[in-house]
């Protein structure tokens, strides 16, 4: 038998197919483009924002550099240096850098994957609308003055009411709380996209490495994130209704923010790092062409340096008075995550080593990334020495540090990805010619303006200050790196005006011009591939030289769609066999209408314009309900054949279907948040002499007995919903909800009588947060119930059609575990403490 | 989940798993210890320190002992029994590294 007898498909395709697959993926035209939920297009604008968002904070930093090129300048006030070094941080690490490397993501990842589109597209693009308005709103906040100015990582008691009693820290708070809220749906997206959407025959380890990167970077976002927001809301609730989780004076502890903030920050470094790892991993082997040298190593090693980087959170807290073994374990871990890292590093020289490199732009930004990075990654090692950190903590050895780490390792290896990638928008590359000054503008400026604040920091300049004299002995390095800075901005000016030509230049075909050996150079269109490859080695574009032929003329999997809907084929997630026909939403103005009223909530409750924040909440939750409306509904097909002799199910129910998974990452997410607020109640717990304090006390047995009764009750009720006549589910719904509410009543209750008072000590405030959350939790049952309800009288629940009713009882499960945690926890801390 | 995919990727990881078990274990204990209330004045209990990290280091060769035997004996190469195999060598440097400590540091402060 042939390959060509060998293929899923045959010739000729039917005459209407490839008309009815451009018509179903169609991206609208004009100002309705703006409606497309297609990951492709949703990458691209999503990579725009985050540009501009890069561009807007690297302004701040020219600002910053011009005010301390000389000494004692009063070009800005110490106030407005305030914002303005507080924004630059904020921008660049929340606007910049986890938007780009999920944009980047979300762009390349469906081609790479040989996927029509991932799971969740409306998710994606109400996910960058968030931020897009989010962001863009936040950052006019500079404007009026009102922007934050206690740092990126905002630590109180200077971010507290007492000493920011302004509105400024309450936009950081807010503003960024529920940008993270879009970065998690990303990761959702991504996560989910990479284990169901891989083209059949991709298996885990067939897979790119920079998928590989990516769903650690999702993983890794789902377990960081939650510390941050968990973090930010304590902050915002302390600053709104006094309570003093992070006030000393009342049981509380600054620490606290400091251990949330960093259990985030610190993996967020690898959050950015890892994807870049990843584009340079998959990049190397093009350039060298050469297969990546120990490629299941540095697999490995991508998982590890996910795993490790969660030990080194207090690794930015050796001088807060941790205790000694505390900072020691924490050195340790610092140290043990260079081998992992390095185990990449050296892959990759391997690589070009036994390649034959072409010295084109990509390898020179790849050849900058290793240089800088590798030593930002040194000055890091030296930085995870205990005792060298007490000397250099909080001045410019660090800011420099950063930079090395972040620009290095994270901002060089996009822009090689913009020269690599960027003939995937029009078929264009940028210019070669133009490539080189732009490199060495960018590199040279770089090291200028960065390199001497090592010596700058050396020498005892704090950072952050806005000014200083002239017997301080900074001036010509801080002139210096002022002037590098200048460097590195025309090299960016440069990349621009080039990006922009390139653009505006005609669209020709793409091709595959740099013979890379990844599926995004398939030919591809709107509907993604034309077929669905079929894959059968680790480098397919190698290994099978026709795929590209062979899939733009429908030989692969799935040439059409086959139930008259946007669709791909869902694979399982190991070996990557076909499964199920996976049907995905089409485009919609719900996602931005339901981003706007999210935007619009959240910065409109920060001025405390209630009543416009509570019109754009609804909005945003009507804009939600509605998109979830049209979604899990019938198709008149139950199987399809996707050539090859494989006929596929349309969709799957329970834990085989992605929504159950994206619903299940979600309340991972929703656990943490939980877990981190009941370590702010064991923490402030544990520092206190009598526990509980004087005036507090737990209420009687008898109420916590009777709340949980009531929570198994109503899960109970919910789980035999499901094995009911159709008729009598919402019914049972119905008294699953009054079950669950009353335990909450019950539990408010019991503490009401024993006085709770939030803003006595931080012991209270702490419980209080713990109930408030599960209130929280059962405002979502509150709407999600009779959703269901509704749903079943409107006989929208079938056999075929359950994932929403799977769903909300995954969550009904789960705020039923929470619930019963929390009561673990609460009383089973003081039993040990005894 | 027709591929066994959360049961292979827990297996595959378990070092990894270990590792953040035993440093969240030291960190935790390390912590409790030394609180205000003063649980143990004379520091973190080394021996009990001592002993989990025996046991995660032993875990963690295991583990890595037995991905090998497989890789060795199967002609059909399992990915997951090499991930296990290198993030069983991983951890067990990093176990050894944030043991060291354990060993070295004495009291609170």
């Amino acid at each position: 038998m042939t390959r060509d007898d060998a293929l899923p498909n045959s010739l000729p395709r039917p005459p209407l197919e490839l008309t009815r697959l451009e018509e179903v993926w169609e991206t609208p035209r004009g100002w309705r483009f703006f409606k497309s939920v297609n990951n492709t297009n949703i990458g691209l604008m999503y990579i725009g924002t985050a540009i501009l968002f890069f561009i807007l904070a690297g302004i701040l930093a020219l600002i910053m550099r011009v005010q301390l090129a000389v000494p004692d300048n009063d070009l800005v006030a110490a106030s407005t240096y305030n914002q303005i070094f507080t924004m630059h941080g904020t921008v660049m690490m929340f606007l910049f850098a986890i938007p780009i490397v999920e944009a980047i993501a979300v762009y390349l990842l469906p081609n790479m994957l040989g996927a029509r589109d991932l799971p969740f597209p409306r998710l994606s693009a109400y996910a960058f609308w968030c931020y897009a308005f989010g962001g863009l709103a936040f950052f006019c906040t500079l404007f009026w003055g009102l922007a934050p100015d206690g740092g990126w990582f905002m630590y109180p008691p200077l971010t507290g009411m007492k000493y920011s009693p302004g509105l400024n820290a309450d936009f950081w708070l807010l503003g960024i709380g529920f940008i993270e809220i879009s970065a998690i749906a990303g990761a959702i997206e991504l996560i989910v996209g990479i284990l169901f959407t891989r083209a059949p025959g991709m298996t885990l380890r067939r897979m790119p490495v920079y998928a590989w990167a990516m769903l650690v970077v999702g993983v890794m976002i789902v377990i960081a994130f939650p510390a941050v927001i968990a973090g930010t809301a304590l902050l915002e609730l302390e600053r709104a209704f006094n309570m003093p989780i992070f006030e000393a004076e009342r049981g509380g502890d600054p620490l606290i923010w400091q251990h949330l903030f960093w259990f985030f920050g610190h993996p967020e470094v690898y959050i950015i790092f890892l994807p870049a790892a990843g584009m340079i991993s998959t990049m190397i082997p093009t350039i060298a062409q050469n297969r990546l040298v120990g490629r299941r190593t540095i697999v490995v090693a991508l998982v590890g340096v996910g795993i490790f980087s969660f030990g080194l959170w207090a690794h930015h807290m050796f001088t807060t008075g941790l205790g000694t073994l505390e900072m020691t374990l924490i050195s340790a871990a610092s140290m043990a995550v260079a081998i992992p890292t390095g185990i990449q590093v050296f892959g990759w020289i391997a690589t070009l080593w036994s390649g034959r490199v072409t010295m084109n732009a990509p390898t020179l930004f790849m050849l900058g990334f290793m240089f800088i990075f590798v030593l930002g990654g040194l000055t890091g090692v030296m930085v995870a020495v205990v005792p060298f950190d007490w000397q250099v903590h909080d001045t410019y050895f660090i800011v420099a540090h950063l930079h090395y780490v972040l620009i290095g390792g994270m901002v060089f290896p996009v822009f090689a990805a913009i020269y690599y990638w960027i003939p995937l928008i029009n078929g264009n590359t940028l210019s070669e010619k133009w490539a080189r000054p732009i490199f060495w503008l960018l590199f040279g400026g770089f090291n200028i303006s960065f390199f001497p604040m090592h010596v700058t920091g050396l020498f005892g300049m704090p950072r952050r200050v806005y000014t200083y004299s002239h017997e301080m002995g900074w001036d010509w390095l801080n002139m210096i790196s002022t002037i590098g800075s200048f460097l590195f901005a025309l090299g960016i000016l440069l990349m621009i005006v080039d990006a922009v030509r390139t653009l505006r230049r005609p669209t020709k075909e793409v091709g595959n011009p740099w013979n890379a050996a990844t599926l995004e150079w398939l030919p591809s269109e709107d509907y993604g591939n034309r077929s669905i490859p079929k894959i059968t080695s680790d480098d397919p574009l190698w290994d099978q030289p026709t795929l590209s032929q062979e899939v733009a003329d429908a030989r692969h999997y799935l040439p059409n769609t086959a139930t008259g809907k946007r669709e791909t084929i869902a694979t399982s997630p190991a070996s990557a066999k076909p499964a199920y026909l996976m049907i995905l939403p089409g485009d919609s103005w719900l996602t931005v209408l339901g981003a706007f009223g999210t935007a619009g909530f959240f910065l409109l409750l920060t001025v405390k314009a209630m009543v416009l924040a509570f019109i754009c909440g609804i909005v945003a939750i009507g804009s939600i309900i509605a998109w979830l409306w049209q979604s899990d509904r019938s198709v008149p097909l139950r199987e399809v054949d996707i050539g090859g002799g494989v006929t596929l199910p349309v969709g799957a129910v329970g834990m085989r279907s992605h929504s159950w998974w994206g619903t299940f990452i979600m309340l991972i997410v929703i656990g943490l948040i939980y877990s981190s607020f009941a370590y702010v109640y064991i923490h402030t717990s544990m520092r206190l002499q009598i526990c509980p304090p004087p005036g507090a006390s737990l209420p009687d047995t008898l109420w916590t007995l009777l709340n949980v009764g009531l929570l198994l009750g109503g899960s109970l009720l919910v789980w035999l919903s499901d094995r009911v006549k159709q008729s009598l589910t919402p019914w049972l719904l119905v008294a699953a909800l009054v079950c669950t509410t009353a335990a909450f009543g019950v539990d408010l209750h019991g503490w009401r009588l024993v006085q709770l008072d939030s803003t006595r000590d931080a012991w209270s405030a702490s419980i209080a947060i713990l109930l408030g959350f599960q209130g929280v939790m059962l405002f979502v049952l509150l709407l999600a119930a009779p959703y269901l309800c509704v749903r079943a009288w409107r006989r929208l629940i079938k056999p075929e059609n359950r994932a929403t009713r799977d769903n909300i009882a995954l969550i009904w499960h789960y705020v039923t575990l929470q619930g019963i945690a929390g009561v673990l926890v609460v009383r089973g801390l003081l039993l040990v403490m005894e | 989940m027709s591929d066994h995919f959360l049961r292979r990727a827990t297996g595959a990881s378990l070092p990894f798993l270990i590792w953040a078990a035993h440093f969240g274990f030291c960190y935790i204990v390390a912590a409790a210890q030394c609180t205000p209330g003063g649980w143990r004045p004379e520091g973190p209990n080394p021996y009990l320190l001592g002993v989990v990290t025996l046991a995660a280091l032993g875990a963690c060769a295991w583990i890595g002992i037995a991905a090998h035997k497989r890789l060795k004996a199967s002609a059909r190469k399992e990915f997951t029994d090499y991930v296990a195999g290198i993030g069983a060598v991983l951890s067990i440097i990093a176990i050894v590294w944030t043991g060291i400590p354990v060993l070295l540091v004495r009291g609170c402060v």
